[in-house]
């Protein structure tokens, strides 16, 4: 048996790209169901932008094969439960068209905390948190995994990857989303 | 039980081509607007409604199958206003429709170009019941009582979707009970021995004579769910020129001589 080492592995996190989704406003409410509370929330594809934060059109410094991502959503949905347990757990499928023409399919989990009573008093109506002017920001992280046949972009295929996300709530409602996207190396 | 028809009218879907992908060839198909359904609920009720949001990444693969994981929202109006999902996810042969062979490219996907009859799973959610007085769920649980059963049951749904150059568009489901299939499917196959008919024969007359000794055997409380299913067993038939024993997998049963189970009161 090999002894237990005494440093981590190396690892490393490679910036992709950002994108930002508006969310229709009106979520579709399935109901209360065994887990907690079930709605649907689709993205508005037309405001919902593909980019890259640094506005760079390669990967400068982490080699070749890293082209840049710039485009819109043309297809985004959401089966999101808020779990009994404050805990909302995002079902996501997504389509993305880059500037280039390229098609990128994707779909992932998605899990966020919103904090401690957050379920009851929602699922209530008596949890009206943040406002137009001030959203209540919460953190989501995502773990997608991509698709396309575009060989520009298949290092978004042999890659695992992590998004670290905002969620701007507005009476307790989703209405923006915001990602940087990362490969996991 | 609960059962109904969706339609999906002429370029409804919308299929867009994501491309060559690990294992086979990818497609995101949307559910847009003027997709209706129709039927009736466990207690007899019309029920009438349409689809509201729905997506799916069909995965075409390189063995020759079609694997489907469709999320639909539906969003009913008759017996009463009320919303619920479904998740339609399962795998379809696609050699009977002359594809056993890898998609490569926008060339070969345009020869998908035939309709593709399919029988498939799908599972729904919907809200309990009358639970909360008010909220932002109130109304979800409010008229939720005549979909429960949804909720509680394993479906099937069964149809076809039309396929133009490779481009998912439309099609027809009938989405039942696997509960309420089996006891029409077992009823069908005993009365079939008895009368020792054969449907390659596409007697319709025949086919209606059966149907009406069903009805008799079995009430009127199911009638029409069971009539849903041996239509759709008569026009898949009809249209295929498959045998009775070619066709009785497709629900998968066990056909056998002992008793159909009792009817529940749903």
């Amino acid at each position: 048996m090999a002894a237990p080492r005494g440093y981590f592995l190396d690892r490393a996190l490679l910036y992709l790209f950002s994108y930002n989704t508006e969310i229709e406003h009106r979520t579709q409410k399935i109901g209360i169901v065994p887990e907690g509370a079930r709605y649907n929330e689709s993205a508005r594809v037309g405001d919902s932008r593909v980019y890259n934060v640094f506005r760079e059109k390669s990967q400068g410094g982490l080699g070749p094969g890293f082209k840049a991502v710039t485009g819109r959503l043309i297809a985004g949905f959401d089966r999101a439960l808020y779990r009994s347990d404050d805990v909302i757990v995002g079902d996501v499928q997504a389509t993305i068209e880059t500037d280039d023409g390229e098609l990128i399919g994707t779909r992932y989990r998605a899990t966020a905390y919103l904090r401690p009573g957050g379920y009851a008093a929602y699922v209530a109506g008596i949890d009206r948190a943040g406002t137009e002017n001030v959203p209540v920001q919460a953190p989501i992280v995502i773990t997608p995994s991509f698709e396309t046949q575009a060989s520009a972009y298949q290092f978004l295929v042999t890659h695992r990857c992590v998004g670290f996300g905002r969620a701007d709530v507005i009476k307790s409602e989703i209405r923006r989303l915001s990602y940087d996207i990362y490969a996991m190396t | 039980m609960i059962y109904f028809r969706i339609t999906i009218g002429a370029n409804h879907l919308t299929t867009v081509p994501i491309g060559v992908v690990t294992g086979g060839y990818r497609l995101q198909v949307t559910y847009g607007d003027g997709i209706t359904f129709d039927g009736f609920t466990s207690d007899g009720d019309k029920l009438s409604g349409k689809v509201i949001a729905g997506t799916d990444l069909v995965l075409l693969r390189d063995d020759g199958v079609a694997v489907f994981d469709a999320k639909i929202t539906f969003q009913a109006q008759e017996p009463k206003s009320h919303t619920f999902d479904g998740e339609l996810r399962g795998r379809v042969d696609l050699k009977p429709i002359g594809f056993s062979n890898r998609i490569r490219n926008k060339t070969d996907l345009e020869k998908l170009d035939k309709p593709l009859f399919v029988t498939l799973p799908i599972q729904f959610e919907t809200a309990y019941p009358n639970v909360l007085p008010g909220g932002p769920f109130a109304e979800a649980s409010q008229n939720a009582r005549p979909f429960a059963d949804l909720a509680r049951h394993q479906f099937l749904a069964i149809g076809q979707f039309d396929i133009d150059r490779g481009q998912i568009r439309g099609g027809e489901l009938t989405i039942m009970s696997v509960g309420d299939l089996a006891v029409a499917d077992r009823l069908l196959g005993q009365l079939l021995d008895k009368d020792g008919l054969d449907l390659v024969g596409k007697d319709v007359e025949q086919l209606i004579q059966i149907e009406e000794k069903l009805v008799r055997a079995l009430g009127n409380d199911r009638k029409d769910a069971l009539l849903a299913a041996l239509n759709k067993v008569r026009e898949l038939l009809a249209g295929s020129g498959v045998s009775w024993d070619e066709f009785r997998p497709m629900f998968g049963r066990i056909h056998d001589s002992s008793p159909p189970p009792p009817l529940s009161t749903h």
